[in-house]
């Protein structure tokens, strides 16, 4: 059994993370004075293995600068970060990452091929490999037909595409990719989705920004939500969005809503002959019932009104926001 | 490998740059023109032509060092195609050494070029053979080294513009250097004494690479003193080009 199959056969909770952020902070010295800005205030973080973790946030939180930090693209003010259990300044295990920048700019003057046969290069990968993995990369990102084009020809689309081929040119075991869905049209956006859920299935480990929050739902294992350089929430998507549950949804039919008892219904809607009646609370879900049933009617569907992802992420938003706002100054 | 990727890559930019192209035709129209000065000369033709083809190929090769080498990482940043190199395993340090070789090829290549259109130039007008300017293109080469060195050691942290400034000035002082000496030996100031010793020990002496006079006069440099500077040059290049890859090494990528 391969090290791969080793860590994929363990069970999430207890294989080693493959990223592992403790109290990371980063302050940043901007403007003409010099001013500190603390971008990172103690940011902890673990994405296990062979999982697809979204981090999400608005504009300036900071999720770019922990996929920097990460990358060491950038270095911390303090905090440690471990990859695969090492220490992130570890050079050679790089090459178990593959990473795609927000908004990549690449060489300009290389044509497609000429530009993946570099990266490859850089990833120490013989001659007949690179130009094999390169074929095979730029087909599956739909680019074989464009290898001889330079990439100063390619739409933002297209270079997104062949940023994403030059990310998985070393088989990496973790993939990093910041907002790679910016930009794209829904063909676009469904064509990495695919990608990103094959790359679990081939048993790696995917971590994305992005600001698209129904792609984070449809593929997303779990999440972390950060805001001002802090991670406010994180877990899976049933964990986050469990406790924003909004109620139970009923649907009966055969019945006046004047038969039904007033008490927890948040809303009610008549649709043709069916009535939807949300109550707030699932506790008053087996009352409406028999009430339904002793007045001759039928429950046709009772189902719990899960928030959205991004109704959560706004309201959350927005209670932080009212929060600072009522805060002394 | 890695490094050799980066050098050629480097190289590459640079043969599909139109500006160079532009800077290397002006060049060989400036050495091809020389032979109008046959018209205006006699005896000395071949010293003429030797002495203003150095000069154009000195002029021209600095430009190219000093622009294409303030570029080398400032543009690697600014466009954050660093971000896709360093994010991959390659360590910071043999960046800047990979940048630096792809560099010292596309002036070799140029050099080269530029010496051959002098060389023809002045068989085809005088049907002799002079390979005195060779020397002097070597040892321009060795400053060009130096030149770009430096200027990869302020674009590692410092805008275009300032580069520029910076490195001409090394340049414009670097051949002064001797002068300062003078200068400050002749003086009776203190102040100026100091100034003068404490820069000249900073600047590199540029105008020990300076060959033209020699080859204009068909001499040679004794090969003492030959490889002394050559040392020198070297010594100077890893130098500036340590500092550059210490200062980038240790810089944050926003």
């Amino acid at each position: 059994m391969s090290d791969e199959e080793k860590i994929a056969a363990q069970p999430a909770s207890e294989a080693e993370p493959v990223i592992s952020i403790k109290g990371l902070r980063k302050v940043f010295r901007a403007g003409f004075w010099g001013r500190k800005v603390e971008a990172l205030k103690g940011l902890d973080l673990d994405v296990r293995p062979n999982e697809i973790f979204g981090f999400l946030g608005p504009n300036g939180a900071g999720k770019t600068t922990t996929i920097k930090a990460i990358l060491r693209l950038i270095y911390p003010s303090s905090g440690s970060i471990k990859l695969f259990g090492k220490p992130n300044n570890n050079v050679p295990i790089r090459g178990r990452i593959g990473f795609l920048p927000e908004n990549p700019y690449f060489y300009d003057y290389l044509t497609a091929k000429e530009f993946m046969s570099f990266y490859g290069q850089l990833l120490s990968i013989g001659r007949a490999e690179r130009a094999a993995k390169s074929k095979e990369l730029l087909r599956m990102v739909g680019l074989e037909a464009k290898e001889d084009l330079q990439l100063r020809k390619f739409s933002k689309g297209m270079v997104q595409r062949v940023g994403l081929a030059q990310a998985l040119l070393n088989d990496p075991d973790l993939v990093v990719l910041d907002e790679p869905m910016s930009g794209l049209d829904p063909l676009g956006r469904k064509e990495i989705r695919d990608v990103i859920v094959n790359l679990k299935k081939a048993g790696k480990t995917v971590f994305f920004s992005t600001h698209i929050l129904p792609d984070v739902e449809m593929i997303c294992d779990r999440v972390g939500i950060i805001r001002e350089g802090r991670i406010v929430s994180v877990g899976t998507l049933d964990e986050i969005l469990h406790a924003a549950t909004q109620g139970v949804e009923v649907t009966v039919k055969g019945v006046k809503f004047s038969d039904l008892p007033a008490e927890g219904v948040a809303n009610n809607v008549l649709r043709g002959d069916t009535l939807h009646i949300t109550l707030d609370d699932a506790s008053r879900v087996d009352n409406l019932i028999r009430v339904v049933l002793g007045k001759g009617g039928s429950v046709i569907e009772v189902s719990p009104r899960r928030e959205s992802l991004e109704s959560y992420f706004m309201r959350s938003f927005d209670a932080h926001e009212d929060k600072k706002e009522g805060a002394p100054q | 490998m890695k490094i050799l990727a980066i050098a050629w890559n480097t190289f590459r930019e640079s043969i599909r740059d139109r500006i160079l192209y532009n800077l290397l035709i002006f060049a060989l129209l400036l050495i091809v023109s020389t032979v109008a000065l046959q018209e205006l000369t006699v005896a000395t033709q071949q010293r003429v032509m030797v002495d203003l083809g150095l000069a154009s190929i000195s002029v021209f090769g600095t430009m190219m060092a000093i622009f294409l080498g303030i570029g080398l990482v400032y543009k690697e940043i600014d466009r954050r195609t660093i971000y896709t190199i360093v994010s991959k395993p390659v360590a910071r340090r043999w960046f800047i050494v990979g940048k630096f070789i792809g560099q010292m090829i596309t002036l070799a290549v140029n050099l080269v070029v530029m010496t051959a259109m002098l060389e023809a130039v002045i068989y085809s007008t005088l049907r002799v053979s002079d390979f005195a300017p060779l020397w002097a293109v070597g040892f321009l080469f060795l400053e060009l080294m130096v030149l770009t060195s430096i200027a990869m050691l302020f674009s590692s942290f410092t805008t275009p513009t300032l580069s520029a400034l910076f490195t001409l000035s090394f340049w414009v002082m670097g051949h002064l250097v001797a002068d300062m000496r003078n200068f400050a030996k002749h003086s009776e100031k203190a102040v100026v004494i100091r100034t003068f010793d404490k820069l000249t020990r900073i600047i590199p002496d540029l105008d020990r690479f300076n060959l033209k006079a020699l080859a204009t006069y068909g001499q040679k440099m004794d090969p003492q003193t030959a490889i002394y500077t050559i040392l020198l040059g070297l010594l100077y290049t890893a130098f500036f080009l340590t500092i550059a890859a210490i200062i980038f090494g240790r810089r944050d990528f926003k």
